[in-house]
């Protein structure tokens, strides 16, 4: 039976090192310390050169990844879309942004280089040959609020299953696959009246109750109520999360992002199906890398992130072996 | 995000060409998940002490580079990276006097790939501190 890789994402220790409290060489020990086979890399985050590649500082970062025994999985890129103040960016510049990103990654040793589904699948059928010359898997993420059926990912499938190449492919991120919401989705909310009320709203979306009900209740938090009630049903999809559709990308597949925002002490996600999600990748052979991406800050800014890591790892570990 | 790293270095600098007193300059930081385009950055206000700085007083100094700040808007292929300090200049014949100064910063930052066609998130960073004049008498 084939292991699960796994990868860390160094964008997990964002905050300490925002703060000057690690650097790029300690963000790389510590995920060989929790037990990571290789790491994850956004560069608009760590690399100085951005967004260009720096001969002397790739050789820099790949001796650090040979120093701590972490192999360089997936260097993460943006569209920078926005950039300029008069337009947004062309077809050209989106292009070159992409070939900057692909022999930067290469130049560090990476196996994927993730962009945006921004990119276009234009500019992403016309980046194809340079992916493969540099032998890099060029993927695009799938991200919350986005699904397999939201209808530019409909057309990526078909540039895919058209190209059918392993240099193209997507990196599914779990957002897009949370059933209901997480365990500390108020956290950050006052203690009162109001929070007791959103509580028992957030308590019957995840029991299923129907849309109607749940808008009436909702009233009682007058006119934020609606809104409430639509941000959960935009992030937790229930009954109808789109398994199906994911299981049409994965043979285009081979990173996963394994979001999460919190795991219990009995190594439980109750918002995001990991035990089905991980079945899909064991049933279609998956060698490629899981990667842990804890978001869990987001709604308990006080949550022990490097905690949350090490169960993610245990709970995946322990779901794949029992597959 | 939060300020506390923005103007973390705590120290002012007085400036010089010969004898004459030219400005000062602080260093700051980008305090963000990830660096920014220059040209990303829609607005940058100082208050020194309480006073506004006008606009075409300051210089924006990153990447062994000057900017005016009406010149930021231009510059998408200027990168500040977030290990980086940049540092604003503020032209003054007035001296600085000795001790700690009042800074406050405004920043807004658009987010370039939040949005299409023009329509994108912008970030507003707010960061105050006081800075002790470097060489000069004042509190940690």
């Amino acid at each position: 039976m084939n292991k699960l890789r796994h990868s860390l994402t160094l964008f997990g220790f964002t905050g300490p090192y925002c703060r000057g409290e690690m650097d790029l060489e300690q963000c790389i020990a510590k995920a060989k310390e929790l037990g990571y086979d290789g790491i994850e890399m956004v560069a608009a985050q760590m690399m100085p050169s951005y967004p260009f590649s720096d001969p002397k500082w790739n050789h820099y970062f790949r001796s650090l990844c040979k120093t701590y025994d972490v192999k360089p999985v997936c260097y993460s890129a943006y569209i920078d879309q926005g950039l300029r103040s008069d337009r947004d960016l062309n077809e050209r510049e989106i292009l070159q942004f992409t070939l900057n990103d692909l022999e930067a990654a290469h130049d560090m040793g990476f196996e994927i280089c993730r962009s945006q589904f921004s990119i276009s699948p234009k500019v992403m059928e016309r980046a194809l040959p340079y992916a493969e010359a540099y032998g890099i898997h060029l993927a695009i993420e799938m991200h919350a609020p986005h699904t397999p059926s939201t209808p530019i990912w409909q057309e990526y499938l078909e540039l895919f299953q058209k190209k059918n190449s392993p240099y193209l492919g997507i990196v599914p991120d779990y957002s897009s696959f949370m059933k209901t919401m997480p365990a500390t989705y108020l956290d950050t909310t006052p203690e009162g009246e109001e929070k007791e009320i959103k509580k028992k709203l957030v308590n019957d979306f995840n029991n299923m109750t129907s849309a109607e009900t749940l808008y009436t209740e909702a009233k009682a938090l007058g006119n934020a109520g609606k809104t409430f009630v639509d941000e959960l049903f935009s992030l937790g999809h229930r009954e109808n999360v789109e398994y199906d559709g994911l299981r049409e990308f994965l043979p285009y597949t081979k990173y996963v992002h394994g979001k999460y925002y919190y795991i219990d002490e009995g190594l439980h996600c109750s918002c995001i199906d990991f035990p089905k999600l991980l079945k899909m990748l064991k049933d279609m052979n998956f060698d490629g890398y899981l990667c842990t991406e804890f978001e869990g800050n987001k709604y308990s800014p006080h949550i022990d992130d490097i905690e949350q890591i090490r169960r993610h790892l245990k709970m995946t570990d322990a779901i794949w072996e029992k597959l | 995000m939060g300020n506390a790293r923005t103007l973390s270095t705590g120290i002012i600098k007085q400036l010089y060409a010969g004898n004459k007193a030219l400005g000062y300059s602080f260093d700051i930081y980008f305090d963000y998940y990830r660096g920014t385009y220059l040209s990303c950055i829609e607005a940058l206000e100082v208050t020194v002490d309480g006073q506004d700085i006008p606009q075409e007083d300051m210089v924006f100094c990153v990447n062994g580079k000057r900017f005016l700040i009406d010149q930021l808007k231009d510059m998408y292929m200027e990168y500040w990276f977030i290990e980086d300090p940049a540092s604003i200049i503020v032209y003054t014949e007035e001296p600085l006097a000795p001790g700690g100064h009042d800074v406050d910063i405004h920043l807004i930052c658009r987010v370039p790939y939040s949005g299409y066609n023009g329509s994108y998130f912008s970030d507003n960073i707010y960061a105050s501190g006081v800075l002790t004049l470097e060489g000069g008498v004042g509190h940690e």
